[in-house]
């Protein structure tokens, strides 16, 4: 089974429509600016797509966090297990 | 107050064109079983539209008006600066309506938590002006017009007009229109398309009655400034003239039609007789295609050696497609030739120094352009 | 930049969660009137709860006309209105120097919306709706009803499209394109609006609270509001009452982000500057500034913070009303510029509803209360997805400079 962080490169590559393939993608690949070039709409279309396939909620008091939530796929990838192991 | 005529200098153009030849594809089963066709972007256009450097997803109209303008740009001596001093103005009758449609559809199969949020800032219509803007770095004014076949003529105005009023240095025009499935469901359900790939033959009287146009998509960009600055422009906006119907739908008169055009011509201080090309948007349905042909031969009857040509069999039909007929006379008067894409169906054309634009639709809309060099 | 022939104000006409007419409104706004109220236009699951500002009452009743979309009918009610207010009659100007030019965004959206259910659900399909979808109908339908056969536009300018509106209109004026021009906006609710918003966390769940400490978004509402407008001489020579003069207005772009606005308020800073000069107008002499005030996270510290560069330390007199109306985006910059305009008839600040405490990190102190003032000059000013701004400087018709 891919690893959480290969899922979620392909999440972003299908719901935002990049133009890359998932695997072009590195962990540590900047999601906003020089990197992939998101902005603030696409971090919603990411926090629905987390809903949707991980059951992860992005709570309006994480909001002082999303520039690290959404640094790159790493950090993603352990906001979703952190979630996940707070609700198991 | 004294009208003032509409007058701007274009310095460069830049136009993304469909193939030269309608496609023919599957039409969707709901709407019917025969394939139906478009003119579309080229294989090689497509590949145009995408930047390698761009990895995010944009809408296609803007895209196209990206590649428009960057393809203006890069014609032009002295690039408009970055900043206030250059103005934006967008004519696009639909915009990002496919951006919509898929907004639409994820609520209406997935339900309203499924909103995919980036779709719903593509679906409000300057979304394409405002990527302009952010892509080339211009603050000025920044307009988008979303009025049918008015849409790209009022933004032609309205970038001359800043020019006149000394509020932009430049002013990028783009008219631009994406081919959008809904639009073509909507055509055909409505029995304007035909359903032939064969190529449109405007004012040729080929199609058979009944067997209606076929609907194309593409842009094309201007870079307009004020009279007398900067080195020799490309050509010279004399006049644009756009007006819509007191009626829905009228039934349009050869009488009325040939006033529309003197007064255009007037407007813009042109005789009849210093035009050396009348070029219009026949689109080779049957009803509207009598309509051009008598206009012309109208016009004709007065200036007996004035020469007519067609573009639409080339861009297929749409809202804005006066862009790329308009990009044509540019092309035209710069080169004192008439381009290859332009099919001159009536008289002969010398070294032309004028163009006239003559425009009308079936739901009313008209306008006049006049092109110098 | 040339100073900017002024240009008269010679009728208005609105339709709003507020009211059906100017004085309906403004006396919704002067009593402080909550007219937010839960959505029944359409089931909603996300919004089914929202308040929002929706029009009461039959709009298509109101506009008499036999088809067209819920803008069209608001448009048509508001430029009859206007028309009437102004005392226009239809052998006072040639058709061909009457024009029209609306903001408008949303158009007829329910009838793609109910094509698109046709076609996924059962199917079945219908195209006659799709015709009345399109946002430039409404401001074909004004120019018909009120026989306007020159210069027509829809402008889309996001949010902003109603000032963008106003300011074309004036240009046209100025152009001498044109003799009369109804100018304005408008937008009607739809399923697209309100999930668009909400998808990004845009929407509060108990109505907007512009420039409060404890706001948590903007309301959508809907409506229309058209201005008429003519030339000094063309207003004069018809004996018509001048309600105030257009002197200035501003319109730029951010170029910064898709959808939210530069954080400093360069763009918008920069659109009222260049209405200040259109108008050759100091920021000492504006009085009043009807703020586009969202309630939103982002645009109130940022408008705040465009305010306090054009003006400095001591801003005019700053109210934002979307509480009355929601936000009507592109009707907004339209509706806003008629309160502008009674706020100078009237001599009177309409109120910030829904403003409890001023949140600590924008730098103004909104008018919270109805009250009284001596007013010579407002601005109007909007804010759209896309970085587009736009800034309208009002003048009272009476003022002792403007008669000079």
């Amino acid at each position: 089974m891919a690893t959480l962080e290969q899922q979620i490169k392909e999440g972003l590559v299908e719901t935002l429509g990049l133009k890359i393939s998932a695997d072009k993608i590195a962990d540590d690949t900047p999601l906003f600016a020089e990197g992939l070039g998101l902005d603030s709409v696409d971090v919603l279309e990411i926090a629905a797509m987390l809903s949707s396939r991980f059951g992860v909620e992005i709570a309006a008091d994480d909001s002082g966090r999303y520039r690290a939530i959404f640094a790159n796929v790493r950090a993603l990838a352990n906001f979703v297990r952190e979630r996940q192991a707070a609700k198991a | 107050m004294t009208y003032v005529a509409c007058t701007a200098d274009i310095v460069a153009a830049g136009a993304v064109r469909p193939g030269p030849a309608p496609v023919s594809r599957p039409a969707p089963s709901a709407v019917a079983q025969e394939p139906w066709a478009a003119y579309r972007l080229d294989a090689a256009t497509e590949q145009d539209l995408s930047l390698p450097e761009r990895i995010k997803r944009m809408g296609r109209g803007q895209e196209m008006s990206i590649l428009a303008v960057r393809r203006a740009l890069d014609a032009c001596a002295e690039a408009p600066a970055r900043g206030g001093a250059t103005a934006v103005a967008v004519g696009t009758a639909w915009a990002e309506e496919g951006d919509e449609i898929v907004f639409l559809e994820n609520l209406i199969k997935l339900g309203e938590k499924a909103a995919k949020p980036a779709y719903f800032v593509n679906s409000v219509k300057n979304a394409l002006a405002s990527q302009l803007a952010l892509t080339f770095g211009f603050r000025g004014e920044n307009q988008t017009f979303a009025h049918d076949a008015l849409s790209f003529e009022s933004a032609l105005w309205h970038g001359a007009h800043l020019l006149r009023a000394g509020r932009a240095r430049h002013a990028v025009v783009c008219g631009v229109e994406a081919l959008v499935e809904l639009q073509e469901m909507h055509g055909h359900l409505l029995g304007w398309y035909g359903t032939d790939a064969t190529a449109l033959a405007p004012l040729a009287g080929k199609r058979a009655a009944g067997q209606g146009t076929l609907p194309g998509e593409g842009a094309a960009a201007f870079v307009l400034a004020a009279p007398r600055v900067g080195p020799k422009p490309l050509a010279r906006l004399l006049g644009v003239r756009a007006r819509g119907s007191l009626r829905r739908w009228p039934a349009l008169r050869v009488s009325e039609e040939l006033e529309f055009v003197a007064q255009g011509l007037r407007d813009a201080g042109t005789r009849q007789g210093d035009i050396g090309l009348l070029l219009v948007g026949a689109n080779g349905e049957p009803g509207l295609d009598g309509i051009y042909a008598e206009v012309a031969r109208g016009l004709r009857a007065r200036a007996p050696g004035l020469a007519v040509g067609v573009y639409r069999h080339l861009t297929g039909d749409f809202a804005v497609a006066s862009a790329l007929g308009f990009e044509l006379a540019v092309r035209a008067v710069a080169s004192r030739a008439v381009p290859a894409e332009v099919r001159v169906v009536d008289g002969t054309a010398g070294a032309v120094e004028r163009v006239l634009l003559y425009h009308v639709t079936n739901a009313g809309y008209h306008s006049t352009t006049v092109v110098s060099a | 930049m040339k100073k900017r022939p002024r240009v008269a104000v010679t009728g208005m006409g609105i339709v709003s969660a507020a009211g059906w007419t100017l004085d309906e409104t403004w006396g919704s706004l002067a009593a402080g009137r909550e007219c937010l109220r839960p959505l029944s236009l359409f089931e909603s699951q996300r919004c089914g709860k929202l308040p929002v500002g929706e029009v009461t009452g039959d709009p298509a009743r109101r506009s008499g006309l036999a088809a067209g979309s819920r803008s069209d009918h608001l448009a048509v009610w508001a430029a009859g209105q206007a028309y009437a207010d102004a005392g226009l009659r239809a052998d006072g100007f040639a058709a061909e120097r009457g024009a029209v030019v609306l903001g408008a965004l949303t158009g007829g959206m329910m009838f793609t919306e109910e094509f698109l259910v046709g076609l996924f659900g059962e199917k079945r399909v219908d195209a006659r709706g799709l015709d009345e979808r399109a946002c430039c109908n409404a401001t074909d339908r004004v120019a018909e009803r009120f026989g306007l056969g020159g210069f027509r536009a829809t402008v889309s300018n996001a949010c902003a499209s109603g000032g963008s509106a106003l300011g074309l209109g004036g240009d046209l004026i100025a152009a001498g394109e044109a003799d009369v021009v109804l100018a304005g906006g408008v937008d009607s609710l739809n399923r697209v609006v309100l999930n668009g918003f909400g998808s990004l966390m845009l929407v509060s769940p108990d109505g907007c609270r512009p420039f409060d400490a404890e706001r948590k978004g903007m309301s959508v509402g809907e409506g229309s509001g058209v201005l008429v407008l003519e030339s000094e001489a063309h207003a004069r020579a018809r004996g018509a009452r001048v309600r105030a003069w257009l002197v200035g207005c501003g319109n730029t772009c951010d170029a910064h982000h898709v959808s939210a606005p530069q954080p400093e308020g360069r763009g918008l800073a920069e659109a009222m500057r260049i209405a200040l000069a259109d108008a050759g107008l100091l920021p000492a002499a504006v009085d009043y500034i009807n703020a586009h005030g969202t309630g939103t996270a982002d645009n109130d510290p940022v408008e705040a913070r465009a305010i306090r560069a054009i003006f400095g330390e001591m801003p005019p007199a700053v109210s934002s009303t979307k509480r009355f109306f929601g936000h009507t985006l592109a009707a907004a910059g339209a509706i806003e510029a008629i309160v502008a305009v009674l706020a100078l008839e009237r001599q009177a600040i309409p109120p910030n509803l829904g403003l409890r405490k001023v949140d600590p990190k924008i730098p103004l102190a909104p008018v919270a209360e109805y009250r009284e003032a001596e007013l010579d000059v407002a601005m109007s000013t909007s804010l759209g997805f896309g970085g587009n701004n736009s800034a309208l400087l009002f003048r009272r018709a009476g003022s002792r400079e403007a008669a000079t």
